[in-house]
């Protein structure tokens, strides 16, 4: 399938993140490549530290000063945001790309009212009048599912579930092309995790956004995302359609991240990988998988298997035909 | 009736919220009082895994904290190995309270930062005067990693928390709720901080005690599907109240009480070619100062009668064994 290069919003590529600390240089993220087009939702997944986070940082210009770009690029609709001035940097921010962030509903400012945060965000990045701002910021407080009558409050006054919708009109404030959204729903109960997930979806219907979801919980991207990319110790081990994904993962650590996710619809028994990520200071060579892995072979313990495209389902496994 | 280890009988815990000084000195409102827990019966046998499962506010922590007596009961009996604890003297109950250990969700919060993980599971042996000698006391530490599946032992023992972890310290935590040889543990969200590939470990961790010594574990949690893979028993809370409880499977697999129905119909799944009808609520748990009258639920409840409004449904046993709180199943009263 062949994309015209206007349809892609987003194009990472070959991306690689070190983070200085006292111990050591930390390799956050190494040759990570992927590609959003218009309207995707594309779901990240893996373990805590897998460098999920970190990417979508990059993306958002937003990394913490110990944070280096070690060498790649990210280009929005062509241009590599990574040379930006700061001036363009402040430009992108919110109104090409935004970010719902993790505990967002934290983020809100408590001694403003929410309408008023809406409307300064608005004008800040747009030459529009009080009016048109407060017009705007309203419209988008009711298709989030929120009665107008409540806009006009503090957040302290909101639910959990009504500040984490407010938060997702607030990224959407701009008409940005893309939204990030790290863990939206973690701290949510899953009555409000379903209403969240089904105004995205709504959202995408309308207004032809695309999404970079990521989030630990694969059930969420099964149900949410057309595309997924499972990441493991800072590079991606498995990415592809969601069907091939959960219907047949080809990395085994895909394999077990899936077999160990509990469902209220199967029987399935309790398992889990052994062991524990690898330290990401003085990562192992090889596969970085090699250690916790069923199938390993003295290839996967040497060499670290590059991520092979086939049919559009790109897996990083030597042994990915044997097994 | 020696299999029940643990009973509640209409347990109650209301909190009273106390307004500022100001309006309690000019205005003669009556105090307002979160209900919190508000009338539950719980038998838990001994040797099984039992869940209480429900959304937060539910009052699920509060169940356990009322019967590891953090909380002091509103109303209400807890009956443990068939003596009334809840009418216990605190000294009295300090010798049963070693036999009921607690575990909590946060395991970077639960332990402390500047104590050895060795200091850690020794701490409750101290307070409770268990060892006689610091042999005696050395040899129960090693004895405990090694159950909780940290070893060699000697690896951890001098190791600070932050060294370790997230599935690492939360086994320290169970260990130290486990060197006291409890009858029973309850674990209030052991997994729900851990990534999924740490949860299977902790929960056959859970069960292995199970197993091998017999511990009978209440699990609280948020996540069906957990409670769906480890626990035999459910009870599902709304509000305060249990709503429906019995057997997980049937419970999972067919809910009956329309709250469950809803709750069970919007658990994501990584099955992507399962065909489901969501039933979306809208709208959030209402706040447990206002609890509704009638049936609590009958607020959100897409079936709801005008009869349902009045008057609380009871729990009622149906021919599977479960029971539910709904006018609508079975008969009701």
């Amino acid at each position: 399938m062949t994309v015209k290069d206007s349809e892609i919003v987003i194009e990472v590529n070959d991306l690689g993140i070190s983070y200085t600390t006292k111990q050591g240089k930390v390799r956050a993220a190494e040759e990570v490549s992927f590609k959003i087009r218009c309207g995707e939702f594309v779901g990240l997944s893996g373990e805590s530290g897998c460098g999920k986070t970190t990417t979508a940082m990059a993306i958002m210009h937003l990394l913490p000063k110990e944070g280096i770009i070690e060498g790649g690029e990210i280009l929005f609709k062509g241009r590599n945001i990574l040379d930006y001035t700061q001036k363009e940097v402040l430009e992108y921010l919110w109104r090409d790309v935004s970010m719902i962030f993790q505990g967002a509903m934290n983020a809100l400012n408590p001694v403003h009212k929410v309408l008023d945060q809406m409307t300064t965000a608005i004008r800040i990045h747009e030459n529009v009048s009080e009016a048109e701002a407060r017009e705007r910021s309203l419209e988008l407080i009711e298709s989030v599912g929120i009665d107008i009558s409540r806009a006009d409050g503090y957040p302290h006054e909101m639910s959990g579930g009504m500040k984490q919708r407010l938060m997702i009109a607030l990224a959407l404030v701009c008409h940005p092309s893309l939204v990030i959204a790290d863990e939206p729903t973690t701290a949510l109960d899953v009555m409000v995790q379903a209403q969240i997930l089904d105004l995205l979806n709504q959202l995408r219907k309308r207004t032809n956004l695309s999404l970079l979801l990521i989030t630990h919980d694969l059930s969420v991207i099964a149900e949410t995302c057309d595309f997924a990319i499972i990441m493991y110790a800072g590079r991606i081990a498995e990415m592809g359609s969601i069907e091939k994904i959960f219907s047949s993962p080809e990395h085994p650590y895909t394999m077990k991240l899936i077999s160990s996710f509990p469902s209220i619809l199967t029987e399935k028994g309790i398992d889990f990988i052994p062991g524990n990520p690898p330290d990401l200071i003085n990562p192992p060579s090889g596969c970085r998988f090699h250690e916790r892995c069923d199938f390993v072979i003295d290839k996967c313990r040497q060499e670290i298997p590059p991520l092979v495209d086939e049919d559009g389902h790109k897996v990083a496994c030597w042994r990915r035909h044997d097994i | 009736m020696s299999d029940v280890v643990l009973e509640t009988k209409n347990i109650k815990k209301y909190f009273t919220i106390r307004s500022g000084l100001f309006s309690s000195m000019f205005s003669r409102r009556a105090p307002t009082h979160i209900r919190a827990v508000d009338g539950v019966d719980l038998r838990i046998n001994r040797g099984e895994v039992f869940a209480i499962a429900g959304e937060s506010g539910c009052g699920k922590t509060t169940m356990a904290r009322l019967i590891v007596q953090l909380e002091q009961l509103t109303e209400g009996q807890i009956w443990f190995d068939g003596v009334e604890i809840s009418k216990l003297k605190p000294s009295e109950f300090k010798s049963y309270r070693r036999r009921i250990q607690m575990i909590f969700q946060d395991p970077y919060g639960a332990l402390s930062n500047n104590m050895t993980v060795s200091e850690i599971i020794a701490e409750p042996l101290k307070l409770h005067n268990i060892c006689e000698s610091i042999e005696e006391e050395e040899k129960l530490v090693i004895q405990t990693l090694e159950d909780v599946g940290l070893r060699p032992a000697s690896d951890f023992v001098d190791r600070l928390p932050h060294e370790l972890s997230g599935g690492q310290r939360q086994r320290v935590a169970v260990g130290a709720a486990l060197v006291l040889g409890p009858d029973l543990l309850l674990a209030d969200e052991p997994v729900s901080m851990l990534d999924v590939s740490m949860r299977g470990q902790i929960l056959k961790l859970l069960l292995e005690l199970r197993d091998k010594k017999g511990i009978t574990i209440v699990i609280i949690t948020h996540n069906l599907a957990v409670a769906k893979q480890i626990s035999n028993r459910i009870a599902i809370a709304y509000l305060g109240e249990i709503v429906e409880t019995g057997e997980t499977k049937l419970i999972i697999d067919d809910p009956q009480h329309p709250y469950t129905k809803a709750l069970l119909s919007v658990v994501p799944v990584p099955e992507i070619d399962a065909e489901r009808k969501r039933i979306l609520l809208t709208g959030e748990t209402p706040n447990p100062i206002n609890v509704p009258p009638g049936c609590r639920f009958h607020t959100r409840c897409p079936f709801a009668k005008e009869k349902c409004s009045v008057e609380e449904p009871r729990l009622t046993t149906l021919p599977d064994g479960r029971k539910v709180a709904c006018h609508d199943v079975g008969d009701g009263h």
